[in-house]
């Protein structure tokens, strides 16, 4: 069977709304935490205030995978401290496909939880091929992050 | 387009139930059903030897369900004519028209409310002319019917006509991946309708099936006989709205979503039917399923 996955915006969209007449979306959780309608509920919609659901893409509930996990590891204790010219100089905070690298400030300097720089899941997330190109344009502040900048308690 | 008594070559103020000669030609509730479920009788159909359930039209539909009626109606000792069936039976979804719009309407009571337990679907269904199809991952619907309110502490019937069994959902409406699931229930005592409310009764797991509780004992039919006696369950009523498709948890959640394939189902409320009412109930669904060729 096949299944359209859905973000969270979504599915408060959906719920218990009618697709067509007397019949209604039922978004549900999957084992590995995602939220899908299903291709029986698209082909039937007649309602054209859901005209866009039509537009999802449909896979198959087998190839689904666990959803990754998003959540920033829990500081060390230790920040590495972001420079003036690497905080102008990115777009904070730095996202990627739902992971994000927040930029703190301790009342004098700014920085980022050195946990955070040893992100597995994100790390995971930059190494594929898709991501090549903001990988490349990370490559400098990653150096910066590992052979320059200092680490302080916070 | 809504059909209108007034299309029927000969007949007068829509009194499309008699003949000149008073003689019976269809039901009350084989009209109102059929018009609500948009089945023009004029769409005549001719059927072949070894046709499908797509090319039953209109007349042949009417024919079908008004002899299917008048099947249940002799079997219950109702009189022909009169819009009684609701006395014995709560619901009977008869899944005639191939669409959610016209599977919803429960015979009995053809209106489009939740007193008169008509179906709102939800979630993965496939509607077509055999019947009503869910996913087994997130289509079901509810009756809007429950235990507490309309069956009897010791008097419940329910059975329906299954097309292609399920192989997934242990507590949905028929639990076909476990044999013994509801005998298991009936051993223990514990069979709770709306909740657990299950049918099962072997082989043969397609065509109808049946199950009553009564006073003294309660019973599963299919092919036409009386397959298990069980002693009397510690019977719970509830106030659980009845689901088809899944498994309605308390009404905390839904699981057990199962994927066979219903052409036929109903609730009798808290009415005791004899074993012989059952059979012959029973025995008109498989005789309409035939006559819709969607038998199998």
């Amino acid at each position: 069977m096949k299944i359209a996955l859905l973000t969270i915006k979504q599915v408060r969209q959906l719920w218990q709304q009618e697709l067509a007449p007397d019949w209604t979306f039922n978004p549900i959780i999957n084992k590995f935490g995602n939220v899908f309608i299903s291709e029986q509920e698209i082909a039937a919609i007649t309602n054209p205030a859901f005209d866009w659901v039509k537009l999802l893409t449909l896979v198959e509930e087998t190839d689904v995978r666990p959803p990754q996990d998003l959540t920033p590891p829990a500081s060390d204790g230790i920040g590495i401290v972001i420079t003036n010219s690497w905080r102008n100089g990115l777009n904070w905070p730095i996202t990627l496909n739902g992971f994000e690298i927040q930029l703190k400030f301790n009342g004098t300097q700014y920085y980022i939880d050195r946990s955070v720089h040893q992100w597995t899941e994100l790390q995971k997330e930059l190494d594929k091929p898709q991501n090549d190109d903001f990988k490349r344009l990370l490559i400098p502040f990653y150096n910066y992050l590992k052979n320059t900048a200092t680490r302080i308690s916070v | 387009m809504g059909f209108s008594n007034k299309n029927i070559a000969g007949s007068q103020n829509g009194l499309l139930n008699f003949t000149s000669a008073s003689r019976f030609i269809y039901e009350p509730e084989t009209v109102a059903f059929l018009q609500l479920a948009d089945i023009n009788i004029l769409n005549d159909s001719t059927v072949y030897y070894g046709g499908t359930a797509q090319e039953i039209l209109g007349s042949a539909i009417w024919t079908g369900l008004n002899d299917f009626v008048i099947s249940l109606k002799t079997a219950m000792s109702l009189t022909l004519g009169v819009n009684n069936l609701s006395t014995k039976f709560d619901t009977i979804y008869p899944f005639i028209g191939g669409t959610a719009s016209a599977h919803k309407y429960n015979l009995c009571n053809p209106l489009n409310t939740d007193a008169a337990y008509r179906l709102v679907f939800s979630g993965g269904w496939t509607h077509s002319p055999t019947g009503v199809l869910p996913n087994g991952a997130n289509g079901y619907t509810s009756t809007f019917w429950d235990s507490l309110n309309k069956a009897g502490d010791t008097r419940i019937a329910f059975g329906g006509y299954r097309r292609i069994i399920a192989t997934a959902g242990l507590f949905g409406s028929w639990d076909l991946t476990n044999p013994t699931r509801l005998y298991d229930f009936v051993q223990a005592a514990a069979f709770t309708i709306g909740d657990l409310g299950g049918l099962l009764n072997g082989a043969p797991r397609t065509k109808s099936h049946a199950v009553a509780l009564t006073s003294s004992n309660i019973k599963t039919f299919s092919a036409g006989v009386v397959k298990n006696t069980y002693a009397v369950p510690t019977f719970t009523r509830v106030a659980i709205p009845y689901f088809l498709g899944a498994r309605n948890n308390n009404n905390v959640s839904i699981n057990q979503y199962e994927n066979g394939e219903w052409s036929m189902y109903w609730l009798s409320g808290a009415v005791e039917f004899t074993d012989t009412q059952i059979i012959n109930t029973i025995n008109a669904m498989d005789n309409l399923q035939v006559a819709l060729l969607r038998n199998v």
